[in-house]
């Protein structure tokens, strides 16, 4: 949703406190983004229970030691859901970024090697898509092709591609007139040798670093869809699709909305912490 | 300025047909005939059929189908809903004013927490008080409107009482009353943005000669920062306002169905599930049609505001 805004935000809004390579939190919160893949990875070895079946005696449970952190509205074990919800909730983002990079990131280079016509035609494709709100976009596209998991990420992935072909765009024009370019072109090389050996490298910084916040913003895109019911659909299910059940008996107790609510910020605040470490490095070192 | 305002001003229909061109497609791109779509993907009646293909010209060629439904749109003919059995424009038009109200509200609310909040931690740079807002600002930013929803939900309407935590009330002041809690949730994370932005701006401002001008001029700390450095730090809060505006409507969305607010978001949701294709056509397009128009004034404003931009954009013309 505010991945345009903080693509902006990422090259002004330093933070005050240390988030540098070695520092503390860095680490910290490189270490939790570990773990949880590894968790994604492990889900069946590490969830004590079947995410799926519920017992309706359980219902609503609070944190015990049948239920590490309770059980939700039809019983279901709140832990074990939340292990394996890693997998779409951090998967689906994973897919996002690396398609939109892929489409978008290649349409922008492209467009910024190339320029002219085919620049200028690409430009207006990606106002006209940033003309829909980003979450409309993507509500309007599963309204087109159906709900699930798969049509979401395919959505969101779609109002990602606009994103990423400005930002890699912007970078091949401000690389493009530097000499170490024209210096390859007077040895001889073809296109594909400058750009994928030259000129890619060179951005690939920034690159990262907006790849890493992306996968933030992504994963909270893909939690509002589930959350109003138009992404993960049973039995697959994600954060999201945790906090939509909660919703639902949120006048009973809150417990079955803490769990996935706090994995997501823990989450996104590791991410970020993450992206801004990276983009903070690349900046010192320019 | 004037070219500048008559080209964003030109541009606008077209970016609005082409949007249009697109909603009106998908109905094609739809698994399923136009005819099966329309009616949601259910088992209908020949007589449904035949009425559908009637209404939207189905067996026209594509692009006279296209002209037609969007010449009954401008006019304000919306179709009619299948799940509501009524017009579109019944439907849709009273849901409007909620999610302009929520909006609005929200966006009061992001300019006024996230402008102070930034500006205080400016001046207070590195100290305490700005490590404080800054940790707040960095969790506020991952808390996304669904989460703020149902925490605000639990909290303050369940456990403490204070306000209430679904639907509209009855109009009027009750249903301001019943939109404090959705405007905070929606506002939440473009607070954090907002005082980041701030933040930064203020900083980089103080630190710039016109600044340092004024306080060897004898002025007094308080009125260099109320009447130099504030106006000017607030440029690139209003830069990002463009794109709050389309953060807010995405994001009523998730606030609407949240807090079960009958607004033009919380039906889009419902059309969806239930296949109201006309619905969410339409709340597609209004939505659309609003992000553009308020850019577009934004945009203007913006140049109103900072002479900078008048003149640039008075010499790229």
């Amino acid at each position: 949703m505010i991945a345009w805004a903080a693509d902006r935000m990422s090259r002004t809004g330093r933070v005050p406190f240390r988030v540098q390579r070695g520092g503390y939190l860095t680490w910290s919160a490189a270490a939790v983004l570990t773990l949880l893949v590894l968790v994604a990875v492990f889900a069946p070895l590490v969830a004590p229970q079947d995410p799926n079946n519920g017992v309706l005696s359980s219902s609503l449970a609070q944190p015990s030691g049948a239920h590490l952190l309770g059980a939700d509205g039809s019983g279901r074990d709140i832990f074990s859901r939340l292990v394996y919800g890693t997998r779409a909730s951090l998967g689906g983002p994973l897919v996002i970024v690396l398609v939109s990079t892929l489409i978008g990131g290649g349409l922008g280079l492209l467009g910024g090697f190339i320029g002219g016509f085919l620049d200028g035609a690409l430009g207006r494709l990606w106002d006209l898509m940033l003309a829909f709100p980003s979450l409309l976009l993507a509500i309007v596209i599963v309204a087109t092709f159906g709900r699930g998991l798969v049509p979401a990420v395919i959505a969101i992935s779609i109002t990602y591609i606009p994103l990423m072909a400005r930002v890699v765009r912007g970078l091949v024009v401000s690389e493009r007139h530097k000499q170490y370019l024209a210096a390859c072109r007077l040895q001889g090389f073809g296109t594909p040798r400058i750009v994928f050996n030259h000129l890619l490298p060179n951005i690939s910084g920034p690159l990262i670093a907006q790849l890493t916040l992306n996968f933030g913003y992504a994963l909270l895109d893909l939690a509002a869809l589930s959350f109003i019911g138009l992404g993960a659909s049973p039995p697959t299910s994600d954060w999201g699709t945790m906090l939509s059940d909660g919703k639902a008996t949120i006048l009973t107790t809150a417990n079955p909305v803490i769990w996935p609510s706090l994995a997501i910020i823990v989450t996104v605040v590791c991410v970020n912490l993450v992206g801004q470490a990276i983009s903070d490095r690349l900046q010192r070192s320019v | 300025m004037l070219a500048l305002a008559a080209k964003r001003i030109l541009l606008m229909p077209v970016l609005l047909l082409v949007a249009s061109f697109v909603i009106f497609s998908m109905m094609y791109l739809a698994p399923g005939s136009p005819e099966a779509v329309l009616l949601g993907g259910k088992q209908a009646t020949p007589e449904a059929y035949e009425r559908v293909t009637e209404e939207y010209h189905l067996d026209d060629p594509f692009f006279t189908q296209y002209g037609l439904w969007l010449g009954r749109f401008v006019t304000g003919d919306f179709g009619d809903s299948i799940t509501l059995t009524d017009s579109v424009a019944n439907v849709v038009g009273p849901r409007i004013m909620p999610t302009m109200q929520l909006t609005l509200m929200a966006s009061v609310l992001i300019m006024l927490v996230g402008v102070v909040l930034g500006m205080v931690s400016a001046l207070k740079a590195g100290g305490a008080l700005d490590v404080g807002i800054s940790l707040f600002v960095l969790v506020l930013a991952a808390v996304s409107p669904a989460i703020m929803s149902l925490i605000l939900i639990s909290v303050v309407a369940i456990d403490l009482g204070w306000l209430p935590a679904l639907g509209l009330g009855d109009g009027g002041f009750d249903q301001i009353r019943h939109l404090i809690l959705p405007s905070i949730a929606l506002a939440a994370s473009v607070v954090a943005l907002v005082g980041r932005t701030a933040r930064i701006s203020m900083i980089r401002t103080l630190n710039q000669e016109f600044i340092e001008t004024a306080r060897s001029r004898g002025l007094s700390g308080r009125s260099v920062v109320v009447k130099h450095a504030f106006r000017h730090a607030l440029i690139p809060v209003v830069t990002i306002s463009g794109l709050i505006v389309g953060y807010l409507l995405s994001g009523a969305v998730v606030v609407e169905y949240a807090f079960g607010l009958n607004g033009l978001g919380g039906l889009l949701v419902d059309s969806v599930q239930s296949g109201d294709f006309a619905v969410v056509q339409a709340i597609a397009l209004i939505l659309v049609f609003a992000f553009l128009v308020i850019n577009l004034v934004v945009d203007l404003l913006y140049a109103l505001i900072d002479p900078r931009v008048r003149l640039a954009a008075g010499k790229a013309s």
